[in-house]
């Protein structure tokens, strides 16, 4: 018994080939349904242990993330102040359009399923490209999102250096206004003071090089440096750290709340003033680069997919009998969808 | 005579996907020409019997009328099945056959006309989700999505992610937003999963193999969560001997 006639015995059809199994188009003289193989008893079954497959793919996949979900969770609860610290630096907006644009993809691929199973050739195609689309915007706004994270030294842990305060950033400032304000002023007194020290130093010892701090050239964003108004001598003369827990001291609720949650300052009973950015900030971007790149080779890796699926549109008949691989491909599709739909609140939305 | 219907039918269809391709969002009426494309491809199947020569015919004037609403398909149909089924009773088989076929790509309108013909022989009339359970010698492995669904589903995720991010503007306490965001997000997770991936219509095992891995998962965070101050002294302990020796 041939191929085609065991296939045509499985489906219980007649000795010849009949025009219509395929979502209405005719082609005399091919099989009726020729891309299930020879160890398949019928093409219900070769789709039902692929779509198996695929599910357990999927679960794998669920499995691998949930070891960075795991890390997010356990240095989020361990840490939660360089979270809020970390998420000013990242863009709502363009997470949120990535947010958007990967819901659309993912509905023009659930399209695309519907178009192959009632053999709708030309929607399959542009809804395929459109799917390509999308994916081809994320990785755009991922690429615009990670050149800034580079440029502005906001790195994995090993080479975290950023180049701002968070203060300085617009997110901040526009959440926080009264805080960046005073975080701004304690900032620029601890530099002066910085500054009169090594000017003291170079007069006395003679050149000492040891910037500790360097300061952050407020001119890159075109905004004047803070001008402190000449300092009392009494405090002028305190030592640093009593100047510092002084200046906390004196702030109000709503500048105090903000910068204690961002981990700059702490509270008087969890140890000695400090006035930075939060010990571990680095771990954030460590697990923001693994998730986000994690998740972007996903994305990329669809993209081919897409494409290969594209050729096999080109090549082959989708019809109610025979669309696994455009169902497969969209059922991977809609899981890179559903991580980043966990991923953008992670990430982009700490309140 | 049979080569004419059979072209007549190849037309109908023709004309039933060409009408559904150059208006993809025109809603119900597209849907129900889709539907009756399906119908026919499916009622297309059964070439051998003179019976089911006659019960496309049938399908295949109804698809030319490419207005016909889904009540008058439905009408159509069991017109059909009542006439394959009084035809002869060894026909009666392939009859049912057929109409679960169609039942499966049309979905509740067929399911119901089976039902009311009295072919209602048929174990999953008037089981519609499921129909396409256990039904192995049938055109169609799974459930069409609706358009009217796809974008419903569309437009509610786009509206949760909106509500996602102006929900940040709100506070609601230390753990609270982070749970609303959290809810939303699983809100918009169970949306894809059960339309866009299709496990609302998927066979069991495979929705129980899906969501045993979020089973492992929660015991995986879980698990690690409770253990998670266990090595606090041990890090302290270690930064303050770094600290020292630093000194």
């Amino acid at each position: 018994m041939s191929h085609s006639d065991s296939e045509q015995a499985a489906h219980g059809h007649g000795g010849h080939d009949s025009a219509g199994h395929d979502g209405g188009h005719g082609h005399d003289g091919e099989n009726v349904y020729p891309y299930t193989p020879h160890h398949f008893s019928a093409s219900k079954q070769h789709f039902d242990s692929g779509k198996l497959g695929v599910w357990l793919f999927l679960v794998t996949e669920i499995l691998f993330f949930a070891g960075l979900f795991c890390a997010y969770t356990i240095y989020r609860a361990q840490n939660p102040e360089v979270f809020y610290w970390a998420h000013f630096f990242l863009d709502t907006k363009l997470g949120a359009a990535n947010t958007v644009v990967l819901i659309l993809s993912s509905f023009t691929a659930a399209w695309a399923v519907r178009n192959a199973q009632i053999g709708q050739v030309g929607l399959l195609k542009m809804n395929i490209v459109l799917t390509i689309c999308g994916a081809f915007f994320f990785m755009g706004v991922k690429t615009v999102e990670y050149t800034h994270k580079f440029h502005d030294g906001l790195l994995p842990a090993g080479k975290f250096a950023p180049t701002h305060n968070v203060w300085e950033t617009e997110t901040f400032q526009h959440k926080h206004p009264e805080a960046a304000k005073a975080a701004e002023r304690i900032s620029a007194g601890l530099q002066a003071r910085k500054n009169k020290k090594t000017a003291l130093n170079d007069t006395v010892v003679g050149g000492s090089q040891k910037l500790g701090l360097v300061p952050v050239s407020h001119e890159e964003h075109g905004k004047v440096a803070v001008v402190l108004p000449p300092e009392d001598p009494k405090t002028a003369a305190l030592a640093d750290d009593v100047w510092l827990a002084e200046k906390i001291r004196l702030l109000t609720p709503k500048q105090r709340h903000p910068l204690e949650m961002s981990g700059i300052i702490r509270k008087a009973s969890a140890g000695p003033p400090k006035f930075d950015r939060p010990e571990k900030a680095g771990i954030f971007f460590s697990i923001y680069f693994f998730m986000t790149g994690l998740h972007g080779f996903h994305v990329v890796v669809g993209i081919g997919i897409w494409i290969w699926m594209l050729t096999i549109a080109a090549r082959r008949r989708f019809g109610p009998e025979y669309y696994g691989p455009i169902e497969f491909s969209a059922l991977y599709w809609h899981l890179v969808d559903l991580i980043w739909i966990y991923l953008f609140p992670m990430l982009y939305l700490i309140h | 005579m049979a080569d004419e219907e059979k072209r007549s039918e190849d037309e109908a269809i023709a004309e039933g996907s060409a009408a559904a391709e150059s208006a993809p969002a025109d809603g119900a009426a597209t849907d129900a020409a889709l539907v009756q494309a399906g119908a026919d491809a499916g009622a297309g199947a059964e070439d051998s019997a003179a019976a089911e020569d006659s019960a496309a015919a049938e399908d295949s004037a109804a698809a030319e009328d490419s207005a016909a609403a889904e009540d008058s398909a439905a009408a159509e149909d069991s017109a059909a099945a009542e006439d394959s089924a009084a035809a002869e009773d060894s026909e009666k088989v392939p009859a049912t056959t057929k109409s679960s076929e169609v039942e499966s790509i049309v979905g509740e309108v067929a399911a119901r006309s089976a039902d009311t013909t009295g072919t209602g022989v048929h174990p999953l009339a008037g089981d519609p989700p499921s129909s396409t359970e256990g039904v192995h010698d049938h055109h169609g492995h799974g459930h069409v999505a609706p358009m009217m669904m796809l974008f419903g589903v569309l437009g509610a995720l786009i509206i949760l992610t909106v509500m996602t991010v102006a929900v940040t503007s709100v506070d609601l306490g230390s753990q609270g937003n982070f749970v609303v965001a959290m809810v939303i997000a699983t809100v918009k997770a169970a949306l894809v999963m059960g339309y866009f991936m299709h496990l609302v219509w998927d066979s069991k095992f495979n929705v129980v193999v899906f969501l045993s891995s979020f089973l492992f998962v929660i015991l995986f965070l879980g698990m690690a969560l409770l253990d998670r101050q266990e090595y606090q002294k041990s890090i302290d302990d270690f930064a303050t001997t770094q600290a020292l020796t630093a000194e």
